[in-house]
C-alpha cells in the first residue's frame, strides 16, 4: 500500500520506497473502519511446512526473565528505549570501539531489541556504522543468532521483516513474490529458532534526530516494549503501539509535510511476524 | 536541487559525505514505476485474471480503481523535497539515503 493519507497523496517526494509498504494494517480493519481495530499478524511459510508448523504451534510468550540488544553507534536512542526491557544488560554497541565489543554478540534473552542497518538485498545480515570510516560494520549475521533465540524480537531495522525479496515498490504489480526462506532472512531464522514474534519493517526505517526531537521511528519503538513490558502478547503490542504513535503523529510540532508523511509510513510498514499470541 | 547547493549542505551538516545519486522526486499519488527486469503493465494485460486480481485488491485496500486514481502532480513544479544517496568521501562505502528539505537535512535512513 501507499503509506500516505489522503490530505499527503499531493506531496512531491522522493524516498526510498516511494512510500509503498507491505502493510497487515488492513486486515485489522472491521467493514467500514479507517483503521485497524483488532491486532494482526502474519505467519510467513517460508517454503517450508515446518518452519509454518513450528510458528503455528509456538506456546505463547512466557514472562520474560532476561534482555539483550544491539544497536548502532549512530542512534543513541536506543539506549532509551532500551531501558524499558526488563533485566536488561547493556545494549551492545556495534561500531569498532577501543577496547570494545566485536560481534559475535551475546543475543540469548527472551526478549530481544535491535536497532542497526538493513538491506533489503541481503538480510542474512544487520550492520552498524563507523563514524570514522563511514563503513558498515557486521553487527549480527543469522548464524550467530541463538538457538533456542529470543521469544520476542523488536528490529528497527531497514527492510528488516520482508517475507518476500521483493520490496513493495517492486512488487506491488510485477511478477510473483519471491519467499524468504530461514536461510534468507533473519526475521524468518528467529522465528524458526522459536521466536514468538519478530516486529519490524518492510520499508526503509528512519530515525529520531535525537536528542533535540522524539519523532520517526523512537515512539514506535518504546510504545511496543512498554506494552510488552506491561504483559501484551507482541501482536496486540505492535497493534496498541501503532494506536498510540498514529494518534501522535507528527510527533514534531514544528514537522513539515515531508516529516509527517515519513512517520505514516513508519506506521503502517511495521508488520508482527509469527504467531504473536 | 543544484549541485553546488547540495555539496554545501552536506558540508555543513554531513562533512565528510559525499553524493552518490539524487533519487527522482515522485508524486505521491504516483503508481511506482515497473524495474526494467519485470514486466510492465503492457505485459500485465495479457493475463486477465492477474489483472482482475489486481484492480480488486486496488478496490479493497486503497478503496479506488486504476481508473480513478489520482492523477500524478504537475510534473514541472519544484519538489518539496531532495532524497540524496550519501557514501564517505572516497571510501567503497554502502550509500545511506538522506532527505533534505529547505536546505536541512530532515531525515536519515536507518
Amino acid at each position: 500500500m501507499k503509506a500516505l493519507p489522503p490530505k499527503l497523496a499531493d506531496l512531491r517526494l522522493a524516498e526510498l520506497d516511494g512510500f509503498w509498504v507491505w502493510s497487515d494494517e488492513a486486515y485489522g480493519r472491521r467493514e467500514g473502519a479507517l483503521r485497524a481495530e483488532v491486532p494482526v499478524s502474519r505467519i510467513p511459510d517460508g517454503g517450508s511446512a515446518a518452519l509454518l508448523y513450528r510458528m503455528l504451534g509456538h506456546g505463547g510468550v512466557v514472562a520474560p526473565q532476561a534482555s539483550a540488544g544491539v544497536r548502532n553507534l549512530a542512534r543513541p536512542f536506543a539506549e532509551e528505549v532500551f531501558a524499558l526491557l526488563p533485566n536488561g544488560r547493556t545494549i551492545h554497541v556495534s561500531a569498532p570501539l577501543p577496547g570494545g565489543e566485536l560481534p559475535p554478540f551475546q543475543l540469548n534473552a527472551d526478549l530481544l531489541y535491535v536497532m542497526l542497518h538493513g538491506n533489503y538485498r541481503d538480510l542474512t545480515t544487520f550492520t552498524g556504522e563507523d563514524l570514522e570510516t563511514g563503513e558498515s560494520p557486521l553487527a549480527v549475521s543469522i548464524e550467530d543468532l541463538p538457538k533456542p533465540g529470543p521469544s520476542v524480537v523488536f528490529a528497527g531495522c531497514c527492510w528488516g521483516a520482508l517475507t518476500v525479496g521483493e520490496r513493495a515498490v517492486e512488487g506491488v504489480d510485477g511478477p510473483l513474490l519471491t519467499p524468504l526462506t530461514a536461510d534468507s532472512s533473519i526475521a524468518l531464522r528467529c522465528l524458526e529458532n522459536g521466536a514468538n514474534a519478530f516486529v519490524g519493517c518492510t520499508g526503509a526505517h528512519y530515525s529520531p534526530d535525537w536528542p533535540d526531537l522524539d519523532n520517526y521511528g523512537g515512539p514506535m519503538h518504546r510504545y511496543f516494549w512498554n506494552e510488552i513490558v506491561s504483559g501484551s502478547a507482541p501482536a496486540r503490542a505492535l497493534h496498541q503501539a501503532k494506536r498510540r504513535y498514529e494518534s501522535g503523529i507528527p510527533h514534531n510540532p514544528d514537522a513539515s509535510r515531508t516529516e509527517e508523511a515519513l512517520e505514516h509510513k513508519i506506521l503502517q510498514q511495521f508488520t508482527c511476524l509469527g504467531l504473536g499470541w | 536541487m543544484k549541485k553546488a547547493e547540495l555539496k554545501k549542505i552536506l558540508k555543513q551538516q554531513l562533512p565528510g559525505y559525499e553524493v552518490v545519486e539524487e533519487l527522482p522526486a515522485t508524486a505521491g499519488a504516483e503508481a511506482p514505476a515497473a524495474p526494467a527486469s519485470q514486466p510492465t503493465a503492457g505485459d500485465l494485460q495479457t493475463d486477465s485474471a492477474r489483472q482482475d486480481r489486481i484492480e480488486d485488491l486496488r478496490k479493497r485496500f486503497l478503496g479506488k480503481d486504476s481508473a480513478s486514481a489520482p492523477k500524478p502532480a504537475d510534473s514541472g513544479a519544484e519538489p518539496e523535497t531532495t532524497t540524496v544517496l550519501v557514501k564517505p568521501i572516497g571510501k567503497d562505502a554502502p550509500p545511506k539515503a538522506v532527505i533534505i528539505e529547505k536546505g536541512r537535512i530532515v531525515a536519515r535512513q536507518g
